[in-house]
Order: C-alpha cells, then structure tokens, then sequence
C-alpha cells in the first residue's frame, strides 16, 4: 500500500501523482461493497483516499480540513450507491469533496468581525495580511496558500487540483463540471493573480 | 505577440501543453522583449516554489475520527461495523512524558544559568533611570538634548528618554537579562521611562514608546514585579510571559502574540491578546485577528 501513496516528481515533465491510489477493479469491487453497508470495505476506502483528499480540503480551507474529508466520506458512504463505475473512484471523490468544499464556503461568514462582535473562540483570520510580512517570518509556502484561499472558488479549486494533485484537463473537466478549456483559462488567471500576490516574494 | 499571451504560453509550456510553433514564438517574445523579461523570469520561480510544496501526511487518528463519524451517523446501514485501528504501543510513546519533563528541566536550568551569568557580568544599573544594553547590529541612540551616538555590536548606557533607531536589517537590544527588544531596519522606540529597584537590583518597569515600525519583544523571563509596557498612539501593551510583535505606522497599530498573552490598554477599554492572534488597533476599530496555523507535519519523501 505504501508505495501507492509516494509522490513522484519528474524534472521539466508534467507531474504524475502522488497521493491518488491507482483506481481498479478492486475499487470498484470495494465500492459495491461499501454500497452494500460493509464496514471493513468502508474502512479501507478511507484508508486509500483520505490523504488525497485531506491535501485538497487542506489546502482550500486549512481550518476546516478535517471536517471537510470527515464531511466527503460521509455523504460517499451515504450515496455509494450512486457510484456507477463509469469514472474514477477518485474522480467520484474528488467531486464530492469539492461540493463539499464549495457547500462549506458558501455557508463562511465575513473574514473580519469588530472585536465587540466576536468571543475569544470565534477570532477569525484577517485577509488583508500581505506577503512581504508573511515573507519577514520565511513563510513562503504560508503566502501560496493565503493567496490560494484569496482566489475565487472556481480558481483555486482548478489550481488545487492540476498543480498540487496533478489531475489532467480531462479529470478537472470531469470533478468540476466544466470543458476542458474553460479549467485551462481558469487555471491561467489563479496563476496569474497568484504571480502577483507572491511578486514580492519571487526575487 | 503581446506581452500577456506570452505570459499564458509561458504557464502553458511548464504544462507541456504549447506546440513547437507556440514555443517558438514564445522563445521569439523572449529574446526579444525587455519588458516582460522580469514578469517571465519571476513565472519561472513561482512554477519552481509550486513544484516545491510538500504533500501533507494525514493528521493522526484522522482515518478512526472519520470512521467513527460515519459510524455514528449510519449505525443501522452498516452491518458489519468497520474496525478502528488502535495505535500499537510503543516504548517511544510510553516515554514521552519522561523526555518532555527532562527537556522542561533542562531549559529551565538553562535559563537559569544564562540569566544568572548575565546578570553578573553585562548588566550594570549605576543610577536610577539608566541601564547598560546589550547591543547587537547598528543602532543610533539619540538623548533628549539631540545628541546622537551610533552603537555597533557591544554594551551602551541607554537612559530614560533616548530614542533608539535600528540602522541595519534589525538591531536586537537586551535591555535587562529577561528582556530582548528586535528593533527591524527603521524602527524607533523611544525608552519613556527605565525605572528600577536599586536595592533589589531588579527593574521596576520599563516603558517604551514605539514611534514607527517593528518591534518585536521577547521576555525571557517574565517578572510581574518588572513589567515591561510598550505604547503606540492607539494604545499601550503589557506583556505577560510572552513574545510579540507591535507594528505601529500612521494611524494604525498591529499585534501579534506569538507566545504567551499581553494585556492591551486603550482608552475606556482593556483586554487579552492570546499566543496565536493578534490585532489591528486603528482610532475607530479594532479588529482581532488570528494568526497563521503552523503547518501540520508535513510528508517530506
């Protein structure tokens, strides 16, 4: 199993994946019986997916990761049935975890709230925060994903998926609903406005 | 080629989705267009730093809270309950409690040691009202008759009313063997008042008055008699056992509390700052705020 979860990178190539356990008939076998109410193939689907999807919940809303992933499976066991074989496993997941991501986000109040307004537990993060302060503490990778959760929805969940998943063109058409040049245009406008955010950074 | 389609194909060519007639139209632009070398130049980095984001690894127990939530929630549909694995146990574990107190004790005779050395040899309190820092980096200290003198690297008498200015990146001052003030490049704190017990030889309080810029206060040890209190034109911050930094520029004051709590006093308001959050304090609002998580461990084959 372990090997299955190993990242490659491949100089001056596109990346091939990393935490995307390769989907066969065993997928589908456990699929029917997750489907079917069997525990142990539910256990072993969380087993081969959450990393996945904890890496695109994580990097779309860092403070409600785990929810999101705990919220995904929920509702993949709920609708097993569905699952018709026709996609990827991962793909099916995928999907249910950006409605879920997107569901979430929709629900997210106001970034900022006056300090008479909130209690200690409900402190929210500011968005104004620039990347020269954040590069001060030698927090590069804490600008990225700033400046990722700063993007529009459709952005930066094509950005979370093609570059730091690796999924194809085709997958992203496939998980977000939408053809395959509209994820590439998106994908170039969340690169360029990430280039900007990061442009103090990038020296 | 415009300037901005280039910059497309370039985002494009990493994703080795361009043509070789794209490519070499993308390499004509390069040659040959100045002004959009540094944006291009800066495309590649950022395609570089994407490369290098590491993958998360799953936080512990995260596999058994998602099972158990989804048990709960379909007692009745599942028929054979799924099994949540249960860590085996291992001596490391068993024994982190013992390395944790070892490591407590070990800092704290640490602090102890450093603190008592400092306290014999670098920091002399001659008079009310003065007091020898320690220096590190350049600073220029200014009395309140406007004599200047420049501190590089080594021990300065600083007295109440001196304004220090960092001259480099940062200047860090140890004021007292419990109290490290980083000044970064440009900024002013004016040291309103040093007040100490020369009987005790211990520091009553110490005021400081940030003018503009960062300061970054780190209390090595912190005393309840000794406190020390820095004020910006929005309000004044009193620290307790902490490390923090107070950005002020004009019109506004920023905190963040890295460690420990500091106490916030405002006109006709007070109250708590916690390690993790901070504030943007300006005349009409403040806005409380959280700082940045750190990075859960991340996987790094």
């Amino acid at each position: 199993m372990f090997p299955l979860f190993l990242g490659v990178t491949i100089a001056g190539a596109v990346r091939s994946y990393h935490l995307e356990p390769v989907s066969n008939n065993l997928d589908v076998e456990l699929m029917t019986k997750v489907a079917n109410g069997d525990g142990e193939a539910f256990a072993e689907l969380v087993k081969r997916y959450t990393r996945m999807l904890y890496n695109v919940a994580y990097r779309y809303n860092a403070s409600s990761a785990e929810d999101l992933v705990q919220e995904t499976f929920l509702r993949a066991f709920q609708h097993a049935k569905t699952f018709s074989g026709r996609s990827k496993v991962s793909s099916w997941l995928y999907r249910i975890c950006v409605n879920v991501c997107l569901t979430h986000q929709s629900r997210a109040g106001s970034p900022t709230t006056d300090i008479d307004d909130v209690n200690e537990a409900e402190l929210l993060v500011r968005e104004d925060e620039r990347p020269e302060v954040m590069a001060q503490r030698g927090e590069t990778f804490r600008a990225l994903e700033d400046g990722l959760r700063a993007l529009p929805s459709q952005q930066r969940m094509v950005f979370i998926l093609r570059e730091l998943q690796g999924l194809s063109y085709g997958e992203i058409a496939d998980v977000l609903g939408m053809n395959e040049q509209a994820a590439r245009t998106n994908l170039c406008r969340a690169k360029r406005r990430l280039q900007t955010w990061l442009d103090p950074l990038l020296v | 080629m415009e300037c901005s389609e280039a910059l497309d194909l370039l985002y494009e060519s990493f994703d080795a989705q361009i043509t070789p007639a794209q490519q070499s139209l993308l390499n004509g632009h390069r040659r040959t267009c100045f002004a959009c070398a540094g944006t291009l130049a800066k495309a590649q980095r950022f395609q570089d730093l994407i490369h290098r984001v590491p993958q998360l690894s799953v936080p512990r127990g995260l596999e058994s809270r998602i099972l158990e939530h989804v048990l709960q929630k379909n007692a009745q549909s599942l028929t054979r309950p799924a099994k949540v694995a249960r860590p085996a146990f291992s001596w490391r574990a068993a024994l982190r409690p013992a390395y944790a107190l070892g490591g407590v004790m070990a800092a704290g005779f640490a602090v102890f040691f450093i603190a008592h050395s400092m306290l014999s040899n670098n920091f002399h309190r001659p008079a009310d009202e003065t007091v020898t820092a320690s220096v590190q980096g350049t600073l220029q200290a200014t009395t309140p008759n406007n004599q200047s003198r420049e501190v590089v690297e080594g021990d300065t008498p600083i007295t109440t009313g001196e304004v220090l200015r960092s001259e480099g990146s940062q200047a860090i001052v140890a004021i007292t063997p419990h109290l490290a003030l980083t000044l970064q490049g440009g900024a002013e704190v004016q040291v309103s008042r040093l007040h100490f017990d020369l009987a005790k030889g211990t520091a009553d309080a110490i005021f400081l008055k940030l003018r503009h810029g960062t300061l970054r206060v780190n209390e090595i040890l912190h005393r309840d008699a000794s406190p020390v209190h820095v004020a910006t034109s929005q309000a004044t911050f009193v620290p307790t056992g902490t490390t923090f930094a107070v950005t002020a520029r004009f019109g506004a004051t920023d905190l963040a509390v890295t460690k420990g709590s500091v106490a916030v006093h405002m006109p006709g308001r007070s109250f708590s700052i916690l390690a993790g959050h901070g504030a943007h304090i300006t005349p009409f609002k403040v806005v409380r705020v959280t700082l940045p998580v750190a990075h859960p461990k991340v996987h790094t084959k």
